[in-house]
């Protein structure tokens, strides 16, 4: 027996008996409760997400890139490199060698 | 009336009373004034009282009971056949009840939900008592189930005033307070005790420790003393435990995603519907039962390291049987793999007589994101696609949808298994 038993959820969690079905089905709907629908954006916020990404652009600053996703936002940190404008596209350089193309569409926050 | 002091936490534990019966006679309005039972399937000796409604309590049929002994009793009883998702789904219409008072539900049991309403109390009414009253009653009007509310300031105490009072209670709430225990818990056996089974009881009594209260005065130190003596130094935990646990000591929290968490092992046993005595039929519920396990690894996205197989001897009065484990050589949730290795663990402990249930699980679980590439088995990728396949048309069309070949023979109980929750009908 093991201190665990003692912390936290502990004595609830070792004692429990649960379906895994029902567990499942538990899981399953806290999942979909999270879901959530993209936000939309105000002008003034779109135009200053691309200043954002120009700037890293041009003066190699490190940014913050904030992508939605329906069940849990994603952050990636690094330096635009590439602007395709004509696709709607950044590619984010994070470290040496790896890198990321982002839909400018999909990003709800620089910083 | 007790009530609790407003700088404590307010934890329920609200508690359905005979669920199961209580879901059947919702649904069955022409039984209402008839004793009903729901039991398991004589033909596959799960002929057991899984619940019984309090009329056909009144008649002395208890749960877990032979339902051959529980019509002897009554012989006008009605029997249906558990539906066990239909439970499952109920159980969840009352957690989102519950979820309409707090958003701090977490579902102990199918029919136990524990409830924090210390920060959402005052919305609803002036007492906690009263809350309790309320949803009481909405779960009742919406699913003809009546619940039964502990309300204590910890999780072990709301539990404990549930099982020996609400239960009991006209009303079915009861609020257990610290102040409380001399005069009510410490009062009663130790066998009344949270977690204290017949066994834990018998060690008590023996130590001179015959009521809760005994058990909460005795001084950890000395508690803790008196259990190694009887069970060695590793009982301190235990020790410890017992003793919160008589004195309410609590201080989890009611966590609503607290099932979440990574699971330690994934398990599966199964008790058959007749003895089986030759290896290759053995084997054939074995590899059925592997599917299963290492599908749910698969879905959990997980590998295992280690893999378990236990069997239980046909013959009750000589009981025979074993559980053992051995570590794979890399971690696997590869069907085929893992059957490998449980077969070795079956043919080297199985001592040849007929078995009665039969289970695998495995454990040391690690995330299947990366995995050790082999030099000999190139089939591994491809096992992988397959598996993949199968998996998602299980999960599309339901389990039997596609199956071993085996399954069609004799020893299969894949296709009964696929109809089936918790060993029973869904």
């Amino acid at each position: 027996m093991t201190r665990k038993l003692l912390d936290g959820n502990g004595l609830w969690e070792s004692s429990r008996m649960m379906l895994p079905e029902h567990k499942y089905a538990i899981n399953r709907k806290q999942h979909e409760e999270g879901r959530k629908n993209k936000p939309i954006l105000d002008g003034q916020e779109i135009e200053l997400i691309e200043t954002a990404l120009v700037e890293s652009f041009h003066e190699h600053r490190s940014v913050t890139v904030q992508i939605f996703d329906e069940y849990q936002d994603v952050n990636f940190t690094g330096i635009v490199t590439v602007i395709h404008t004509y696709r709607r596209e950044i590619k984010l350089s994070i470290s040496s060698g790896e890198w990321e193309w982002i839909k400018i569409e999909d990003i709800i926050s620089v910083s | 009336m007790a009530s609790l002091k407003s700088s404590n936490r307010v934890i329920m534990l609200g508690d359905c009373q005979s669920f199961y019966a209580s879901v059947e006679k919702a649904d069955h309005p022409e039984y209402k004034d008839r004793p009903l039972v729901v039991a398991g399937d004589p033909e596959r000796r799960s002929g057991i009282v899984l619940a019984a409604c309090p009329l056909a309590k009144g008649k002395g049929i208890t749960t877990a009971e032979r339902l051959g002994e529980a019509l002897a009793k009554c012989p006008d009883l009605v029997v249906i056949k558990p539906r066990m998702q239909k439970y499952i789904d109920v159980s969840m219409q009352i957690t989102e009840i519950y979820k309409t008072f707090t958003d701090l539900v977490e579902p102990y049991s199918i029919d136990e939900q524990f409830l924090d309403v210390t920060g959402s109390m005052h919305l609803f009414a002036e007492s906690s008592e009263e809350l309790a009253n309320m949803i009481q009653s909405q779960v009742q009007e919406a699913t003809g189930v009546y619940t039964r509310f502990g309300i204590a300031e910890t999780k072990i105490l709301a539990k404990t005033a549930c099982d020996n009072y609400a239960k009991k209670n006209p009303s079915g709430i009861y609020t257990l307070t610290k102040e409380m225990l001399p005069e009510t818990l410490w009062k009663r056996p130790v066998s009344d005790m949270f977690m204290a089974g017949s066994k834990m009881t018998r060690h008590f009594t023996v130590m001179g420790l015959p009521t809760i209260g005994s058990v909460a005065q005795t001084p950890l130190g000395k508690l803790k003393q008196m259990m190694r003596r009887k069970f060695g130094k590793n009982s301190d935990i235990k020790a410890e435990m017992y003793w919160r646990i008589a004195n309410g000591i609590d201080d989890s929290p009611v966590r609503p995603g607290t099932h979440q968490v990574a699971p330690k092992s994934v398990g599966h046993m199964i008790t058959l519907p007749r003895d089986y005595a030759k290896l290759e039929e053995i084997k054939v519920v074995l590899l059925e039962q592997t599917e299963l396990v290492c599908q749910r690894c698969r879905g959990l996205g997980f590998m295992a390291h280690v893999v378990s197989v236990g069997c239980m001897g046909a013959d009750f009065d000589r009981p025979t049987g074993f559980s053992r484990q051995i570590k794979m050589e890399d971690p696997s949730n590869i069907t085929n793999q893992v059957y490998s290795w449980a077969c070795r663990l079956l043919e080297m402990y199985w001592d040849g007589l007929p078995i009665r249930r039969i289970g695998i699980s495995v454990t040391q679980l690690t995330t299947d994101t990366e995995y050790q590439l082999s030099l000999f088995d190139t089939r591994r990728e491809k096992s992988m696609a397959l598996e993949r396949v199968t998996d998602a048309l299980k999960n599309k069309y339901g389990e039997s949808i596609v199956m071993r070949a085996v399954s069609k023979t004799e020893a299969g109980q894949a296709i009964d298994r696929s109809a089936k929750i918790g060993g029973h009908y869904k």
